[in-house]
């Protein structure tokens, strides 16, 4: 499947390996082992990711499951094991290749505090096209019409202080789309947020993600943000929880 | 902090106070029984203690800024004392009372780092010539200041920074300043640049003693409000060119630093507006030092027979090198002012830096580059810097010029010498000297020396100061990797 091209994208160094096809193993982590200090935080997980599926990791507080994800978006550099994105190995990257990486081929999205407080909503989204080089006439332009995709077009000059956490969180969304990244990694993405602007939040992510064939990688310890997703996998204690992996929990 | 800062300044006061208790002085070496010409001559005295002074306003600022990193712990600490059942407005008492004893501790290392330098440095030699006052007793008044004001100042300013935070038991919450700052300080500043201009002509025209008053008075008053302006209109200096950056910013190191220019002024105006200052006193004082030297080099030329056009003349002059050494040792002074407000600078910016590591987490994490966030905070600073440098340095020169003129104009002669040949009486000398064509006629003429702008002058402070400021501002740098450590990302969540 080709992904569509919703606005003019930036020219970004895309592997033409990783034009697979949905269906084919997009990233691919193999035994990852993670520790903060003395304290472990993954041990020896394996999973695959399929192009365009839309992934919720659950789990309870304190698993791994955020390590697992700033691992896979190559945030963190796990201490043993491999992650492949296509044919490259994000663990043997670099941190400059790996922020490169992140700023071309993924999209990231925290619970809260993404926003650089002092740039308008527009400059906030238009900022990773900035660091493409786009000029900002376009790159607003862009940015414009990213936040009208998700409903706060009226926002475009606001601070991210004056608005609401839902409206923050969907200008983070728009930031992280902006530049149609392959994959977007999501934790906790509706976490501060009550539950009705957590579902409309959603609601806009997945649809949006999955026009574009986007992949998402989504961290939640709650069920019903879970259902969002094509599949759910579940981690306790650093390892992908056998009786609960692996199922499908789209409804 | 409060204490460090209390003894600097008990320091400097103290050594100012000590200078203007100098007894007599002038050409009288035996009132003023010192090597060091400054401290003899009686009229540069009042230049030493205004320098002294100075150097605590960089120094307050520096301490100030740097007083911010131990904040939180003592934050927590009044949340503490809250949560146990203290009012308000008991913990402010306390906050009024801890920072006056440490005030008072600061006021007593300083007297006692003075009490001991007074022995350990008190090394007449065999004439009875000292190097420092060391013999000059501390004046009472200063002992009342340091000791009594000084602490009292110091904690009525600790409960006054408490009217922008409210006291609770779950924490201290800072309400923070939303309000845009005046842009009226900015153009104060220029206002009073074009005032001081206007002003020289004005008493060159004029004359009479009450005239000589009200010109003092009112030259005061507007550098008074430029030096003002300069401190509290940095804050406005810096939003005015934030925002206009911000409207055209094409590259997000130069957008995100405009934007928080425009955002939060008074994030880095802190520390600049201490530099400014700084900056305009040195530019004022090399304002003063070309008046001083071309008065004197007018005065040789008139009285003394030199030549402009003699170099080798000139710099063996012993009043023209003595002022030239004295205005050095203040040029001296001042650059570790202004070293010590570049400082203050290094430390806003370190602050910064580990008040927003959430954010420069995040941007990291979504792959800006570390270099990018390292200009954005580098172009924080020298946005400002540039245009704020040159204003003061502009107000420096004009506030000279405006006390002293634009040239240096000497009048002399119009009258007779007469050297009779040796041997003769004294009436026989009276007899030759009353024959015309023996006497020597000077007739009156003027010097006139133009005060040109001594560029050099201000490329060495100004460049320097921006240079330095930037280079030390680099310095925070080293912590961005730690600012911006992505497992802040997991920390934080």
């Amino acid at each position: 499947m080709t992904r569509p091209t919703l606005i003019p994208t930036t020219q970004r160094p895309v592997d033409e390996a990783l034009r697979t096809g949905r269906g084919s193993a997009l990233i691919s982590a193999r035994s990852l082992v993670f520790s903060f200090d003395s304290t472990p935080a993954l041990r020896g997980i394996s999973l695959d990711i399929t192009d365009g599926e839309i992934l919720a990791v659950s789990g309870p507080s304190g698993s791994g499951k955020s390590t697992l994800l700033l691992c896979l978006a190559g945030i963190l550099r796990p201490d043993a094991g491999e992650i492949r994105y296509g044919h490259k190995r994000i663990d043997k990257l670099s941190e400059s290749e790996r922020a490169v990486l992140r700023r071309s081929e993924f999209g990231v999205l925290f619970q809260f505090g993404q926003l650089v407080p002092e740039l308008t909503a527009e400059e906030n989204v238009a900022l990773p096209l900035l660091l493409d080089g786009v000029r900002r006439r376009p790159a607003l332009a862009t940015a414009r019409t990213w936040l009208e995709r998700f409903g706060v077009s009226d926002l475009v000059a606001k601070r991210p202080g004056a608005v609401s956490g839902g409206q923050q969180q969907r200008i983070a969304v728009a930031r992280a789309m902006v530049t149609e990244p392959r994959v977007l990694f999501a934790d906790e993405p509706t976490g501060a947020l009550d539950s009705l602007a957590g579902e409309a939040v959603l609601a806009q992510l997945t649809r949006v993600a999955r026009d574009a064939g986007t992949t998402v990688v989504m961290v939640t310890h709650d069920a019903t943000v879970a259902a969002y997703g094509d599949r759910e996998i579940v981690i306790r204690d650093g390892m992908l929880d056998p009786t609960a992996t692996d199922r499908t929990s789209r409804p | 902090m409060t204490a460090v800062c209390a003894a600097c300044v008990t320091l400097a006061v103290l050594c100012a106070a000590i200078v203007w208790a100098i007894p007599g002085g002038g050409v009288d070496d035996a009132l003023a029984p010192y090597s060091n010409a400054v401290l003899r001559e009686a009229g540069l005295h009042i230049g030493v203690v205004l320098m002294l002074l100075v150097l605590c306003v960089p120094v307050l600022f520096l301490v100030g800024q740097a007083s911010r990193f131990g904040a939180p712990a003592r934050d927590r600490r009044l949340a503490a004392v809250r949560m146990a059942g203290a009012t308000p407005a008991q913990t402010a008492r306390l906050v009024a009372l801890e920072t006056g004893l440490a005030t008072l501790g600061g006021s007593v290392l300083g007297l006692a780092v003075i009490l001991v330098g007074r022995i350990t440095l008190d090394n007449p030699d065999e004439n009875g010539i000292r190097p420092l006052p060391t013999d000059v007793a501390i004046p009472p008044w200063a002992l009342f200041l340091i000791l009594a004001v000084l602490p009292a100042l110091s904690a009525g300013f600790a409960v006054l920074a408490l009217r922008r935070v409210r006291l609770t038991p779950f924490g201290v919450v800072r309400r923070r300043r939303t309000r845009p700052p005046r842009l009226v300080l900015a153009v104060l500043v220029l206002a009073g640049i074009a005032g001081l201009i206007l002003l020289a002509p004005l008493e060159q025209a004029m004359s009479g003693p009450t005239w000589g008053m009200i010109y003092g008075l009112v030259f005061l008053t507007v550098v008074l409000i430029v030096a003002g302006s300069l401190v509290f209109g940095a804050a406005s200096i810096s939003a005015a060119i934030g925002s206009w950056v911000a409207q055209r910013a094409g590259r997000p190191d130069l957008l995100i630093a405009s934007r928080r220019l425009a955002e939060d002024p008074f994030a880095t105006s802190r520390a600049l507006g201490a530099l400014f200052v700084c900056i305009f006193v040195t530019v004022g004082m090399a304002g003063v030092r070309v008046w001083m030297l071309a008065s004197v080099l007018a005065n040789l030329q008139l009285f003394g027979g030199a030549s402009a056009d003699d170099p080798a003349a000139l710099a063996s002059d012993p009043t023209l090198s003595f002022h030239r050494g004295a205005f050095d040792l203040i040029q001296i002074a001042m650059t570790v002012a202004i070293a010590i407000a570049a400082a203050a600078v290094l430390v806003a910016l370190v602050e910064q830096l580990m008040e927003r590591r959430r954010t420069l987490a995040v941007l990291s994490a979504v792959g800006t580059p570390r270099g990018v966030l390292a200009r954005a905070s580098m172009l924080q600073i020298g946005l400002p810097l540039i245009p704020g440098v040159a204003v003061a340095a502009v107000a420096g020169w004009v506030t000279a010029r405006g006390l002293f003129g634009w040239q240096v104009s000497v009048t002399g002669g119009g009258y007779s010498t007469c050297v009779p040949p040796s041997g003769l009486g004294e009436a026989a000398a009276v007899e030759y000297c009353a024959v015309p064509d023996n006497l020597t006629f000077f007739p009156e003429r003027t010097v006139t020396i133009g005060l040109g702008v001594p560029w050099e002058s201000f490329a060495v402070i100004g460049g320097g100061a921006v240079l330095g400021t930037l280079l030390l501002s680099a310095v925070s740098l080293m912590f961005l990797p730690t600012a911006t450590n992505l497992q802040e990302l997991r920390a934080a969540a």
